[in-house]
């Protein structure tokens, strides 16, 4: 299952959903910007504060990175 | 296996309000025209809360005026690509390539509005805590300091705003300033004053940020006694400036030491047929209006060069 820990009015998270609904990859969006303990899911994640950030099997992705991206869907396929 | 060729009459680099404008004014001139952008559409534009200077809007959010710039290029007939990224480009007088990951294009005319990036706030430990209290953007990172004392360094209208939208979330909101004064406009200066739990520290710089994980205090020095001391605070926001996006172009496009692209009132390059508009450009003010200025200039010289090219 792919998640994109996100909040709505962030560029580079809309970026990421945008990307992934490009190549029809279905994601769960979870969005943070709620509650002080929502947010604090995107540090037990991520091991930081910032969103975007994407779980991709293992792989946790922060920011709006094409090439992991790619890398993490990739091994997805395989 | 070898990419696509594409002709095509031009191609505008980057997609803020500078690349939009320009998209809107060569699609109305029925230019085929693509802009590519490797960040968000919209820019700086779409990364700050509210918008409270562009004619027509007396407040608008970031994001609701980049959408607004972005429909109505997309509207227009303009193609945004957002997910192919530019992988090395050539500009010469005459020919010019770009060659992105999927497609190699080779445009009639080329428009450079690639901005500028916030500058990385210059201390020791910045990458150290990236995204774990060192953060570039209040409308993203905000939210996960709800109810927590904060600071945001930097002098201009952007580190007000971002103050201003900081302390709707945050329990308190530091502005670190080095000087005695600020930059930005004098009203949005007297609504920061205004808001309670903002607290301006004039003539303190911020020395570096410490804690075992996360950042757990600031360090600061006062630039007139030299004083150092050390503030609890749970995150610090930057907005000390912006630097230019130019490397892709360092070789074929004049660059002033601090590497924005000179270009002339007509927008023009050192290159026949290039052309820059934007904050990625040598002048004085960088604001949305004198973006979408350059971006209109840009796009008409655009079209008299690709006019004139197709009558000979």
């Amino acid at each position: 299952m792919i998640k994109v820990y996100s909040v709505e009015w962030c560029g580079p998270c809309n970026k990421v959903k945008k990307y992934l609904e490009s190549k029809n990859i279905p994601y769960e969006a979870v969005l943070v910007a709620d509650a002080k303990e929502d947010r604090d899911i995107v540090e037990e994640v991520s091991g930081q504060r910032s969103v975007p950030v994407t779980t991709i099997n293992d792989h946790v992705i922060i920011g709006f990175d094409k090439g992991q991206i790619d890398a993490a869907l990739a091994e997805l396929n395989h | 296996m070898t990419k696509p060729v594409k002709e095509i009459d031009l191609i505008i680099i980057g997609a803020g309000p500078s690349g939009l404008t320009a998209a809107i004014y060569a699609s109305r001139a029925n230019l085929e025209t693509l802009v590519l952008e490797k960040d968000v559409i919209g820019g700086q534009v779409r990364l700050s809360y509210t918008i409270e200077n562009y004619p027509g809007f007396e407040s608008i959010k970031g994001n609701e005026l980049a959408d607004k710039m972005e429909q109505q290029a997309v509207a227009l007939g303009a193609i945004i690509d957002e997910f192919d990224f530019i992988e090395s480009v050539s500009l010469k007088d005459d020919e010019k390539i770009i060659e992105t990951g999927d497609y190699i294009y080779k445009p009639k005319a080329v428009i450079i509005a690639t901005g500028a990036t916030p500058k990385k706030l210059p201390i020791p430990s910045e990458k150290k805590y990236l995204g774990k209290g060192i953060h570039y953007c209040g409308v993203c990172d905000g939210a996960g300091y709800k109810d927590e004392v904060i600071a945001v360094v930097g002098g201009g209208n952007a580190a007000l705003e971002e103050a201003m939208f900081l302390a709707k979330l945050a329990k308190k909101v530091i502005i670190i300033r080095r000087y005695d004064f600020f930059r930005g406009e004098a009203k949005v200066l007297e609504a920061v004053e205004n808001t309670p739990n903002i607290e301006i520290m004039y003539n303190w710089d911020l020395v570096d940020v410490a804690g075992e994980n996360f950042v757990e205090t600031a360090i600061i020095k006062n630039t007139q006694t030299q004083e150092i001391k050390e503030i609890p605070l749970k995150a610090v926001f930057g907005y000390i400036g912006t630097e230019p996006k130019t490397d892709l172009f360092k070789e074929d496009i004049g660059l002033t030491d601090s590497g924005y692209i000179i270009g002339n009132e007509s927008m023009e390059t050192n290159v026949k047929g290039v052309y820059v508009a934007g904050d990625v450009r040598e002048k004085e003010f960088r604001q949305i209006t004198t973006a979408v200025a350059d971006g209109t200039i840009a796009a008409l010289k655009a079209e008299q060069y690709i006019a004139n090219k197709k009558e000979r």
